[in-house]
């Protein structure tokens, strides 16, 4: 199945130092402060130090589910959050992680990570999109790079297999970084192919 | 190529944001065993608190790697080699050595936090078996059925802010600060335990090439 099958739900749009958790369907994520709208991206230029995180506090989605977000500014870290359950506080949640050139597939179990298998070493460049899947306890990390998304690892874990929310942070020791384009939500399943029909011509 | 299976660590590693986490130490050779072309792969079993391994252990699978790769993971410390000849599942653990069945037995056991009771149990034994009807016992099981009951359980990490930790695991006393603030472990050994384990050892031996 191609990734992703949702779409972007959220290009933070507005003034500048709007907190995210003002923008419609947003909350804090747990342990993290809340991020701001800056040119038009999510920052994390906050008040409350230099890492953010929000998710989607409308709804949840799944368990099938994904995740994904563009870095627009390069900093250390970001990433996106799926099965995220308790997000307000010592939260659950299937993780995928992007900092300096180490990607990885993380567990989160109250709020405290376990990486799931290897680290994938790989650079990440202005524009690059994050993205996570969650199907069963098939865990996928994917890069998206000048429109091209490619597989990058999968793990297997069954610890936590109901719906949760979906949400994303970042870090870094300046408040330069930017994020943009969220979405995700529970997987579309792709439709079943229907086999053409091809008539003979008729027999003269 | 060699594979091989080894009961590995969890070590501290905290995301850049410092939020705390740990990661399995088999990640430190990943670029070795992926220029070799090979993979491994874990599952979660036992350990915390009053075990050898606190912050948790893994049963990692191996494979596709060059004998000197396996060297290098072989000559680093705290990572616990499984005999070689272990390698498939359906291998017979009656032939082990008796060092290997001293080692599973005693050493491998208990260095995980179960207790003499949760094996013979798994053995079938009943009252107080000695170690040769023990021994006796093992002949009747497979690997792959060792690595199911040594991970009949796994603990999940728990982070108490108070106190420090060093990079290497240990603890430095409370209000001494060291390289990581708070302290990373599993839960308690004598906590309930969360079944089954997020990965099974199968799935792992299916994932890691045999040669």
């Amino acid at each position: 199945m191609a990734f992703p099958s949702t779409g972007v739900l959220e290009v933070f749009t507005g003034a500048n130092g709007t907190d995210i958790s003002t923008l419609t369907n947003w909350g804090i994520l747990g342990g993290a402060a809340d991020g701001q709208v800056n040119t038009n991206a999510a920052s994390n230029v906050s008040a409350s130090g230099n890492y953010v995180g929000n998710y989607l506090d409308n709804t949840t989605y799944g368990p099938d589910s994904e995740a994904f977000i563009t870095v627009t500014v390069l900093a250390s870290y970001f990433g996106v959050f799926a099965r995220l359950t308790t997000p307000t506080g010592s939260y659950d949640a299937y993780q995928a992680s992007w900092s300096a050139s180490d990607l990885t597939a993380q567990r989160n179990d109250n709020a405290v990570q376990t990486q799931l298998g290897a680290t994938v070493t790989l650079a990440k460049t202005a524009g690059d999109t994050l993205g996570l899947e969650v199907i069963g306890s098939t865990i996928k990390v994917y890069t998206e790079t000048g429109g091209t998304w490619t597989e990058r690892l999968s793990r297997a874990d069954a610890t936590y297999s109901a719906a949760g929310n979906i949400g994303w942070d970042l870090f870094d020791a300046t408040t330069a970084m930017r994020l943009d384009d969220f979405g995700g939500g529970s997987v579309v399943a792709a439709a079943a192919e229907i086999p053409s029909l091809v008539m003979a011509p008729p027999i003269a | 190529m060699p594979a091989q299976w080894f009961f590995v660590p969890y070590v501290r590693r905290d995301s850049p944001s410092g939020r705390p986490g740990r990661y399995c130490n088999m990640d430190d050779f990943t670029g070795d065993i992926l220029g070799d072309g090979g993979k491994w792969a874990e599952f979660e079993c036992g350990g915390g608190p009053g075990s050898v391994f606190e912050l948790g252990v893994a049963g990692v699978k191996v494979g596709g790697v060059t004998q000197a790769t396996l060297n290098l993971i072989l000559a680093a410390p705290g990572l616990r080699p499984i005999p070689v000849k272990w390698l498939e599942p359906g291998t017979s653990l009656s032939i082990a050595t008796t060092g290997e069945r001293t080692f599973l037995r005693d050493t491998l056991r208990q260095d995980m936090g179960y207790t003499v009771a949760e094996l013979d149990g798994w053995l079938g034994l009943s009252g107080s078996p000695t170690n040769a009807q023990r021994n006796t016992a093992l002949n009747t099981k497979t690997f792959v059925q060792l690595l199911d009951f040594l991970a009949t359980r796994w603990y999940t990490p728990v982070y108490d802010p108070a106190g420090w930790q060093l990079a290497n695991g240990n603890i430095v006393a409370q209000g001494t600060p060291g390289a990581l603030p708070g302290v990373l472990s599993c839960s308690n050994v004598s906590s309930v335990p969360v079944s089954p384990t997020p990965t099974t050892p199968a799935q792992v031996a299916a994932a890691v090439p045999s040669t």
